[in-house]
């Protein structure tokens, strides 16, 4: 359900409009028995009058010729009207029938008078009856159809006069920015809403909280752990050196040592990134040259897993800080390296697009699946979780800090599959400041 | 003329109504954009006008039989078109919907109601152009705005009746309804073979018309859902079992051929840097 207006206002005209006209239809044919009915005892009035007068002779039908009658003594036609035949028109027994004559269909009526001795059959033609009667009926039933149209913007003006203060919260919480946890200050009337309302604002102050102490620790954790670290690489160090001939212990100690230390830089920079905590001047910035500087600090990794990196791009200037860019380019391109196989193609571009510089990063890695998307930039989330077999080590903090980043400069990260047989492609949009057709290609 | 104008003309809009409610309810299964919709009832619309207007020629064609035909085809089609779009719907994984498959149902979504739309649609325009310039016009056309306001009705709270059950169940509904729909058309398309002595005709197997009149609304209705028919022939009783069956098989095939590219083992990757 996309809309609740629009299901709301379908599903109550389809409701009302199914009752009303099957009602209708009832009330349709009830009507049309009730005007039968109706004509039937004008029928027996008439064949009472005629009774009364005593007609013995033929008679011109002065009022119309959609009614005809006979009066009959002893089997012999003493008196009818010009329209009607010679012969009796139905039977000579009381009571409604049905008689075919001069083409058409009559209903009929016999009654005998009994102070004369006499039948009279009194006739009305059964079409002129029914179009008759199926006119009355119609008029009950057409101000149903005609004012179905009316019912429908009434019921759309109804709902969504209904729905408006719903839309005022939808509209307020959808203009809170990502990092505003402050409570909602919408005034709402109905029951329905203050209580979303107030759960909502005591969410917000939980979340708050929460957030708050959870940045708390990682801060000082983060600050705790990084001095015994360093002491702890000098000592390994240290050691190493006197004894040469454990070198393999040692190299695994100081691996895992680093891999630590990469940790405890991950959360800090995750810290650091934080929009409130963030208050670096922004200065222009070229990007290109800062891609193609961290290419160069990290082009070992690269040679190391002998996989070609190409760099494309033109000078292109944004307004933003060197150590959050630094750190947002390092992390695309780690994760490119990690998970793009030996031998593997990896290829940078930026490049721009009308008021914008497009950062892009595309592997030749084995790809994301979709259904992992929303999920990859969680911290701490490594695709397949505990299934994760890509042999990597890692701690799912990286992406999640290139989005933290990202939404310091409002730039748009999409994922997209690489232009390689498999793989990812990661691109970002930040605002240009400085148009510049200074072209290059490195590689 | 009131009543006979309903009963047509909801007869008409309700088959249409069902399938478009049933086929909005699993493209919603399926991330579909819904687009198919609005392009299959106006194209649909516009050629049943044409063909209403011709139909003149149309019926004699085939020795007259040709409008028998006409419609004998746009039934057939519907209902291997159900099968194929069952079959797609059936391979689609609703968390990772491939855009070549859905785009496949769109098609097939056209085509079914593009196919309703034009054999209905020219029946009620043929009905209603034969009062066009009689006094019983406003007859007809309350008659058939009532008709064509409750097979609508009925047709929305369907699809929201449908849209409104989890997963499985939703699925489960749609699946049956098609399937009966499929039955129903080809089992439609033979007794139309049979009025053209294209097929021979035989009496009835059995006569439920004293039970549930097919005349009666409720009749109409379980015409339109489940194709009842009071008194039908050996030949479309196999044609609707056929039908079902076809739309059935089409729906459980994946299960014992699934497609070998969903087999092969995602390649996972981290988020890490």
């Amino acid at each position: 359900m996309k809309s609740i207006r629009v299901f709301l206002v379908t599903v109550i005209l389809a409701v009302v409009t199914l009752f009303s006209f099957i009602s209708a239809l009832r009330g349709y044919e009830t009507s049309l028995q009730e005007v039968e009915r109706m004509f039937d005892s004008q029928l027996v009035e008439k064949a009472k009058l005629i009774a009364n007068i005593n007609v013995q002779s033929i008679v011109r039908n002065v009022d119309s010729s959609d009614t005809a009658f006979q009066v009959w003594q002893g089997g012999n036609l003493i008196g009818s009207s010009d329209n009607a035949s010679q012969t009796i028109l139905g039977k000579l027994q009381p009571g409604f029938r049905y008689h075919n004559f001069e083409g058409y269909r009559w209903r009929t009526y016999s009654y005998y008078n009994t102070i004369n001795a006499q039948w009279i059959i009194v006739a009305a033609r059964q079409d002129i009856r029914f179009s008759l009667a199926e006119n009355i009926a119609l008029k009950a039933v057409l101000p149903a159809v005609i004012g179905l149209p009316i019912l429908a913007v009434l019921i759309w003006i109804v709902v969504s006069r209904g729905l408006h203060p719903m839309r005022r919260l939808a509209h307020e919480l959808g203009d809170k920015q990502a990092n505003d946890l402050s409570p909602l200050s919408i005034a709402v009337n109905s029951q329905e809403l203050a209580q979303i309302v107030s759960s909502s604002n005591d969410l917000l102050a939980r979340l708050k909280s929460s957030l708050l102490r959870e940045k708390q620790f990682a801060s000082d954790a983060a600050h705790e752990l990084r001095t015994p670290i360093s002491s702890l690489k000098v000592q390994l160090y240290n050691i190493s050196q006197e004894q040469p001939e454990r070198n393999k212990e040692f190299g695994e100690l100081q691996k895992i040592t680093h891999q630590l230390e990469h940790v405890v830089e991950q959360i800090l920079a995750l810290y650091r990134t934080s929009p409130d905590e963030y208050h670096t001047r922004f200065e222009a910035i070229d990007l290109t040259s800062l891609a193609q500087q961290v290419i160069a600090e990290e082009y070992d990794n690269y040679e190391r897993k002998n996989q070609q990196i190409e760099f494309f791009g033109q000078r292109q200037l944004i307004l933003g800080d060197k150590f959050s860019l630094t750190t947002l380019i390092q992390n695309l391109l780690s994760n490119a390296n990690k998970y793009t196989p030996n031998g593997g193609h990896i290829i940078v571009k930026i490049k721009r697009e009308n008021d914008q510089v497009v950062l892009l990063v595309e592997d030749s890695g084995p790809g994301i699946p979709t259904y992992e998307h929303e999920r990859l930039f969680q911290r701490f989330y490594r695709v397949g979780g505990d299934r994760h077999t890509s042999g990597e080590s890692g701690c799912g903090l990286g992406l999640a800090i290139v989005k933290r980043i990202a939404e310091l400069y409002n730039a748009e990260i999409t994922l997209e599959p690489s232009s390689f047989a498999s793989g990812t492609a990661f691109t970002l949009h930040f605002s240009a400041i400085i148009p510049v057709t200074l072209d290059s290609k490195q590689s | 003329m009131l009543p006979n104008a309903v009963i047509l003309i909801l007869q008409e809009t309700l088959e249409a109504a069902l399938l478009i409610g049933v086929l909005l309810a699993v493209s919603t299964r399926v991330h579909d954009s819904k687009r198919w919709l609005p392009i299959a009832l106006i194209s649909g619309g516009c050629v049943a006008a044409i063909l209403a207007n011709q139909m003149g020629i149309i019926s004699e064609w085939f020795d007259y039989a040709g409008q028998e035909l006409l419609n004998a085809l746009f039934q057939t089609i519907i209902c291997l078109t159900i099968a194929l779009a069952v079959w797609l719907t059936a391979t689609i994984d609703p968390l990772d919907p491939q855009p070549g498959k859905v785009a496949a149902f769109s098609h097939c979504a056209i085509i079914i109601i593009f196919c309703a739309v034009v054999r209905e649609g020219q029946e009620i325009i043929l009905y209603l152009s034969g009062f066009m310039y009689t006094e019983n016009f406003q007859k007809v056309l309350t008659g058939g705005a009532l008709g064509f306001s409750i097979g609508a009705s009925i047709g929305i709270l369907l699809f929201y009746s449908l849209v409104d059950h989890a997963g499985r169940e939703r699925r489960a509904a749609c699946l049956v309804l098609l399937a009966l729909f499929a039955g129903n058309m080809l089992s439609q398309s033979t007794l139309l073979l049979m009025q053209i002595d294209w097929l021979t005709q035989s009496p009835p197997i059995w006569n439920t018309s004293t039970l549930v009149a097919e005349t009666s609304i409720f009749g109409q209705l379980l015409y339109a859902l489940v194709g009842y028919e009071a008194t039908p022939s050996p030949i479309q009783a196999a044609a609707y079992i056929l039908g079902v069956t076809l739309v059935t098989g089409a729906n459980f095939m994946p299960r014992y051929y699934p497609d070998k590219k969903k087999q092969q083992v995602q390649p996972v990757r981290g988020n890490d840097a």
